[in-house]
């Protein structure tokens, strides 16, 4: 996680002066957002009733304004993530939320399907104040025509969870790889799901699918990453330390391969 | 009164005759008698009246008498009467008239015999008398047995009483042909009424020993007596069967539910076995077993389990002695005796039990006293409450008999279901004293625990308590999953708690236990209003300790803490009664579970610390 906040950092910095000029349309559609975002909260049982009667619906409308103002505004020859993601962060401001727990939008380019490519991966904070019933998207949009066209969405996998996601070196040149990982919301201590998906600039494809592990923590490093999580074996059932297992993933032609496993020592 | 040439008058019943001056004097006299009801058929009125007319010559002297006299059965009263009307010399002429009245209460059953009598008088016409020729000598006519002139000796009651001796008194007229036969014969019409030669004769009253043998008929019998002079009318004497008495019944005491040897002793109980009933009871019943004579029964008296006591009535009837029972008109064919019953004593245990719907080996011990009672208890539950959960359960029970004590299995459904019952049980209709709380909490929540915190249980750890009450605390948020449904099925779910995974089926000790108190409401707010939890590691723990003891605002990062209210204000809490982590290792040293909270404002403490 910590690697994936430099690397974004860092492009953010250098390319600033390269936003697209097109702050009236970035106010407009951050205006009726954040108008529609305030639906999307309730703070008493009759503001959630009125809450759930409206969340698909608005979840919906902020989803496609934002696939609109990408399509606006982002133009494939000229695609600078690092703006895209500025834009997202501006936009989606509303929508801001504990970094401990869940990161900013993500956007990552590509070429799938030799045409140029996008990732786009956001969390809508839904819900009440105690626990975030997130909204959670990922989205591939490819370049038509100058235009991104919003291709394909995944809307279901992380959805209660948080959202943090990195890059990962895709082993196929026609797709992008990325890695995404966020913790359950309100789960009573940590609760990480981790994912890894394919984008061919058509549609996603999960090429890893773990069960959940509590108390994980996702250390993206070189061509894979590694996942720390506690051994439930050992903490619930058998009582023993140590408690935390130490996994290490690569990617390679076959998907995600795990190249080793160890407890840390305690 | 004259005493030459008078004849009384024979008595009758009703008497028409005609009384007469010797012929040639042209006189005559005429006697009759009448006799009627009154219109309520209780009392007999009778008159005698006697007239006379003569036409003879001065000189004669005449009286015309009227007499009448009613007799009935003991008890009975009357009166008689009669009169002197006309006296003296009789004129030339003479016409007159004597007439007598009597009258007797018939309320008291029997025969009543009207005599009457009437005559005139011609100190020179020589006797007459009415409507019989002058007899020569003593009158003597067949025997005449009185109406109710049949009694016993003893009693002076006109029956007797089957399988009995005695001495019958009858009364009348000529039983002994006024003592030309002093041996008369006295007969019934039923071989079974013996009669012996009389002991006394006379001619108004003979006693004559007797016997009614079993297999006597019952009813009115007629007895006769016979002469030389012939065979009298038939006296009526009764037969009936003896009410029977019960004098002892032993055992005298019984208990509820039991069933008894008993014998029963007593009088005139018949030649055939009577039958024996138990009132008062509930559906006790007895049932002849052995053999049974005039004076004793035997059989198994079997009390119900619900008879209440203090008492029950034992009641015997009579069969009679082989032709039916007929007792004395407004006596019975039963006799009775009450006995103690102690009712049946039901009691219970445990008083309260907790149970997992997933339990088949948890029973409660039905006992009653007397302990020889053998019983089959049932068993009644009620649902006291079932809050914040689902669905409610339902209790069933084995049906073991047993005798003095029994255990049964008390088992809930369904799976997973909950509820506080009251549970009663009964046997018969009788109540065991206290009642048994059962229960049943949540399965989830047995689940929850055990998953959660299966390896805290030393007695002082607060662990299990508090995580459950934190769960608990989730009823009524709408921030949290289940929240608005606010049952503990709908809040402890995979998605919020590792435990809600967990399959234990049954109740597990202490899970049970400690789901029992947060269910039932005896735990209380042991975490304040902590929503959510976690386990700290030992270097987070220190983290959290820093917090706490610089009582900063700020709240720590990095800690583990889970995401409820995050980026609001929240607080961790601390109980210091929730043990030391008993996984050791990296979480050696950090308590078990810490607690979050909501807290209206951030510049409060970030973490605090509650016993």
């Amino acid at each position: 996680m910590r690697m994936v906040l430099v690397s974004v950092v860092t492009p953010f910095l250098l390319l600033a002066q390269m936003r697209p000029q097109t702050p009236e349309l970035r106010q407009e559609a951050a205006r009726e957002i954040a108008q529609l975002s305030r639906q999307l909260r309730f703070t008493d049982t009759p503001s959630a009733q009125r809450y759930r009667a409206v969340r698909e619906e608005v979840t919906a409308k902020i989803q496609a304004r934002v696939d609109q103002y990408i399509g606006s505004t982002v133009k494939p020859a000229s695609l600078d993530p690092s703006v895209v993601r500025q834009d997202l962060d501006f936009l989606l401001t509303p929508e801001s939320f504990d970094p401990e727990y869940s990161g900013p939008p993500f956007v990552a380019a590509g070429e799938a399907g030799n045409a140029r490519s996008l990732i786009v991966a956001y969390m809508l904070v839904r819900g009440g104040t105690a626990v975030n019933d997130s909204f959670v998207t990922i989205r591939g949009y490819s370049g038509v025509n100058g235009h991104f066209q919003l291709v394909t969405s995944n809307s279901v996998d992380f959805e209660g969870y948080g959202l943090f996601a990195a890059e990962l070196s895709s082993p196929s040149p026609a797709e992008q790889w990325i890695l995404v990982w966020g913790p359950r919301f309100g789960f009573n201590g940590t609760k990480l799901r981790t994912r890894v998906y394919a984008f061919d600039g058509h549609a996603f494809r999960t090429v890893w699918n773990p069960r959940d592990v509590l108390n994980g923590k996702v250390i993206v490093a070189g061509n894979g990453f590694s996942v720390e999580h506690l051994d439930e074996q050992h903490y619930y059932v058998e009582g023993v330390p140590p408690y935390t297992l130490h996994d290490d993933y690569t990617v390679s032609q076959k998907g995600i391969e795990q190249t080793a496993s160890h407890h840390l020592s305690e | 009164m004259r005493t030459t040439a008078v004849q009384r008058a024979l008595p009758r019943l009703i008497m028409i005759g005609m009384l007469s001056c010797a012929p040639g004097f042209a006189q005559y006299a005429t006697s009759y008698a009448t006799h009627y009801f009154s219109s309520d058929g209780r009392t007999l009125y009778a008159t005698t009246t006697t007239s006379g007319s003569m036409n003879t010559s001065a000189g004669y002297t005449h009286d015309y008498y009227a007499y009448v006299s009613i007799s009935g059965p003991p008890g009975s009263s009357g009166s008689t009467g009669g009169g002197l009307v006309s006296s003296g010399w009789v004129p030339a002429a003479s016409v007159g008239t004597a007439q007598s009245t009597g009258q007797i209460s018939t309320v008291v059953d029997g025969s009543y015999m009207i005599s009457t009598d009437g005559y005139a008088y011609c100190s020179d016409v020589g006797e007459f008398m009415n409507d019989q020729p002058p007899p020569q000598g003593p009158i003597v006519d067949s025997p005449v047995i009185n109406m109710a002139g049949v009694v016993d000796s003893s009693t002076q009651q006109p029956y007797g009483y089957v399988g009995t001796s005695g001495t019958l008194s009858i009364y009348g007229l000529w039983l002994t042909a006024d003592g030309q036969d002093p041996s008369p014969t006295v007969s019934s019409d039923d071989s079974n009424l013996q009669l012996s030669a009389p002991s006394y004769a006379g001619d108004q009253q003979l006693n004559v020993p007797y016997t009614i043998k079993p297999g006597a008929r019952n009813g009115s019998h007629s007895i006769y007596v016979t002469t030389t002079y012939g065979q009298s009318n038939p006296g009526t004497f009764g037969v009936y069967d003896e009410t029977p008495v019960i004098t002892s019944i032993s055992p005298s005491a019984f208990a509820a539910g039991n069933s008894y040897s008993v014998t029963i002793s007593g009088s005139h109980f018949g030649s055939v076995c009577p039958t024996v009933s138990i009132s008062g009871a509930g559906n006790s019943t007895f049932t002849a077993s052995g053999p049974c004579s005039d004076t004793s029964v035997q059989g198994t008296a079997a009390f119900d389990v619900n008879a209440t006591g203090p008492s029950a009535t034992l009641t015997l009837t009579s069969s009679g002695y082989g032709s039916g029972f007929l007792p004395v008109p407004g006596q019975s064919n039963q006799g009775s005796k009450s006995v103690i019953v102690y009712p049946l004593t039901v009691t219970q245990s445990p008083s309260i039990i907790n149970l997992s719907t997933g339990d088949k080996n948890t029973a409660i011990t039905v006992s009653v006293i007397p302990s020889t009672t053998s019983f089959t208890p049932t068993f009644s539950s009620g649902l006291l409450r079932n809050p914040n959960s689902s669905c409610s359960a339902n209790l069933d029970f084995t049906s073991n008999p047993g005798t003095g004590s029994v255990n049964e299995t008390v088992t809930a459904g369904a799976a997973g279901c909950s509820g506080v019952f009251s549970t009663t049980a009964y046997v018969g209709a009788r109540s065991a004293t206290g009642a048994t709380q059962v229960t049943v909490p949540p399965q989830i929540l047995i689940q929850f625990l055990v998953g959660e915190a299966s390896g805290q249980t030393a007695p002082a750890d607060m662990s299990q308590p508090a995580i459950a009450v934190s769960a608990r605390n989730r009823f009524g948020d709408a921030s949290f999953p289940g929240g608005t449904t606010a049952t503990y099925q709908a809040v402890i779910i995979p998605s919020q708690y590792y435990g809600a995974s967990n399959t234990t089926p049954n109740g597990v000790q202490p899970e049970m236990a400690n789901s029992v108190g947060v269910f039932s409401g005896t735990t209380g707010a042991v975490v304040q209003n902590a929503k959510c939890y976690w386990s700290p590691t030992a270097a987070q723990w220190a983290t959290i300790q820093q917090a706490l003891s610089s009582q900063t605002a700020a709240f720590p990062a990095n800690v583990g803490a889970p995401s409820c209210w995050a980026g609001q204000p929240r607080q961790i809490v601390y109980k210091t009664s929730v043990a030391a982590n008993t996984r050791g290792g990296s979480y050696a040293g950090a308590p078990a579970f810490l607690f979050l909270q909501q807290i209206p404002q951030s510049n409060v403490p970030a973490v605090v610390q509650i016993p």
